[in-house]
């Protein structure tokens, strides 16, 4: 049974120090998150739980993987893995990510950044495609966090989102920690981002914390996924929802996993902001 | 810079064989190799921390500092070939090898990396989905006089391995956070099996020399005829442990 406070919408990543919390206790939310590569393998533990936690929840199919800006073609054996679990699981969403991470046949389990140039928009249009393709539905592409800026970059990050969206008809997934993350590292603000991002193409929202690194000439933040939602970015989710309405939202956390009660707080968290909105809305509506 | 150039570039980066300013990086605050440092600490920290929750007995035995320069050495000399990390981690004993000082240290330690690869594999190739001619049930309707044409076959799972140090005593000496491990006598050869229970999950086991030559000939695809006599004493060993698949019989017998 679904608990109360938990808004429908909002979700956690699972995790594997959690899966048997998840397949153990009822229910508090309605989706959960996993990171697809983890249960490619159809005989594995993981995969195995995967199924019977799929009998209580909706799941998201995340992936870290494809490489989608690479300028090589989509690797043929990821691709069918991820179709194979997507056929079995029957995720609501896929999604993975506005950056690289294989070249030459080696993988860097990274989301590396790419340069915002023409070339690369038809390179990652033509890979975006050969998986909507593949999988036979829209995929959603998350906007990266980044640390560096190409010179010969000739286009913003929002604009080449939107443009791959608009070439691609696939959906968008914000993360709002990784746009503050980003707004910080190159100056600009987290308003002039999501003015430049179409609302009705956002069909998931990720939240999640952030690590600042302090080095001898500056700052740099780092999106660690180890610490609790910032203010901030708890301040852009409040405004975005309020303007554009409720997604799918996920609170996402990865390194020095917490235990599940203090997702589940942070996600509590998500739900009462969701909740007062709707509940603004109804009441303006009568 | 075309797109081909900048990620060949940026690749060679990463594994420092070039500079953040040799990939058309912005330097402005930050040099552009200082910001590439973000993305070589990125690639080299998510790949060892793979390597941590593989080899767990080498970290406990060697100490975080020692397996962090391990791990980095491996990283940067030996590539991930996939999208998904869960075959990442293959020779990492040979890695441990060109460290004099670990080795010297720990001589046994490049074994237990082996010993904890193999337990990997097993994990990775586990499966029940196995398309074996004979189940072992079928095993009391095959007249004696066939038996010496019998060729059992192992779960994709079981993997054995000797070693010239006492790994399976060390790992259950680590894993009961045993007394013993101060008395244990690494020196002391052994061999054994890893394997996957019905769950999935893995185990391990010292054998016997009889058991394990055993086993050994059911991987090599012998018939029981061509097994030495004096090993087929552990059958009803092997049996019991559940790490037989089923069993086979040459065409023309099986259609008898």
């Amino acid at each position: 049974m679904i608990s109360t406070t938990q808004h429908p919408l909002i979700g956690i990543g699972l995790r594997e120090p959690h899966l048997d919390f998840f397949l153990t206790e009822p229910a508090q939310l309605s989706w959960l998150e996993i990171h697809s590569e983890n249960y490619f393998k159809p005989d594995s533990i993981a995969r195995q739980q995967l199924r019977k936690i799929r009998q209580q929840y909706q799941i998201s199919c995340h992936g870290i993987g494809l490489s989608l800006g690479s300028v090589e073609r989509i690797n043929r054996q990821h691709l069918q893995q991820l179709g194979s679990l997507v056929n079995e699981i029957e995720p609501m969403l896929v999604s993975d990510h506005l950056s690289w991470s294989e070249n030459g046949g080696h993988y860097f389990n990274d989301l590396l950044p790419l340069p915002y140039t023409e070339e690369a928009l038809d390179v990652f249009c033509r890979n975006v495609l050969e998986v909507q393709d593949a999988l036979k539905r829209p995929m959603l592409i998350e906007n990266p966090s980044s640390y560096l800026k190409f010179t010969h970059s000739t286009i913003t990050e929002w604009d080449f989102l939107a443009e791959v969206q608009q070439r691609t008809q696939c959906r968008l997934l914000l993360d709002f920690n990784n746009i503050h993350v980003s707004a910080f590292n190159h100056g600009f603000t987290a308003h002039q981002y999501l003015q430049g991002i179409p609302a009705d193409a956002v069909d998931e929202i990720h939240l999640a914390g952030f690590t600042v690194k302090q080095l001898d000439k500056g700052e740099i933040w780092i999106d660690t996924h180890s610490r609790p939602v910032s203010d901030e970015v708890w301040q852009l989710f409040q405004s975005w929802v309020a303007q554009h309405g409720a997604r799918h939202t996920l609170i996402e956390w990865d390194l020095d996993i917490p235990e599940p009660d203090v997702l589940l707080s942070e996600a509590a968290k998500a739900s009462a902001i969701v909740h007062s909105i709707e509940r603004n809305v109804a009441r303006e509506a009568s | 810079m075309n797109l081909a150039d900048l990620q060949h570039q940026f690749s060679r980066a990463l594994h420092y064989q070039a500079s953040g300013e040799e990939c058309s990086i912005v330097s402005d605050v930050f040099s552009a190799d200082e910001r590439m440092q973000i993305y070589r600490n990125n690639f080299i920290i998510s790949l060892s921390e793979v390597l941590q929750a593989t080899y767990p007995m080498v970290q406990a035995l060697l100490g975080e500092e020692s397996f962090t320069q391990v791990a980095r050495h491996h990283v940067l000399n030996q590539p991930l070939t996939r999208g998904d990390v869960t075959h990442y981690g293959e020779h990492f004993d040979q890695s441990l090898r060109q460290f004099d000082a670990v080795m010297q240290a720990a001589p046994y330690i490049a074994e237990v990396a082996r010993f904890e690869w193999a337990i990997d594999v097993s994990q990775q190739l586990f499966s029940r989905n196995n398309s074996v001619q004979y189940s072992l049930a079928d095993l009391a309707q095959i007249p004696t006089e066939q038996h010496a044409n019998i060729c059992f076959h192992l779960h994709p799972d079981v993997v054995l391995l000797t070693s010239p140090f006492a790994i399976y005593a060390l790992q259950q000496a680590i894993n009961h956070h045993d007394e013993q491990l101060s008395s244990l006598d690494i020196q002391q050869a052994q061999q054994g099996v890893c394997a996957c229970n019905e769950s999935g999950e893995v185990w391990s086991l010292a054998l016997d020399k009889h058991s394990y030559q055993l086993l050994d000939g059911f991987r090599q695809q012998l018939t029981l005829g061509a097994i030495e006599p004096q090993y087929l004493s552990a059958l009803n060993k092997i049996i019991e442990l559940n790490l037989l698949a089923g069993f086979s019989l040459p065409a023309q017998l099986a259609s008898e």
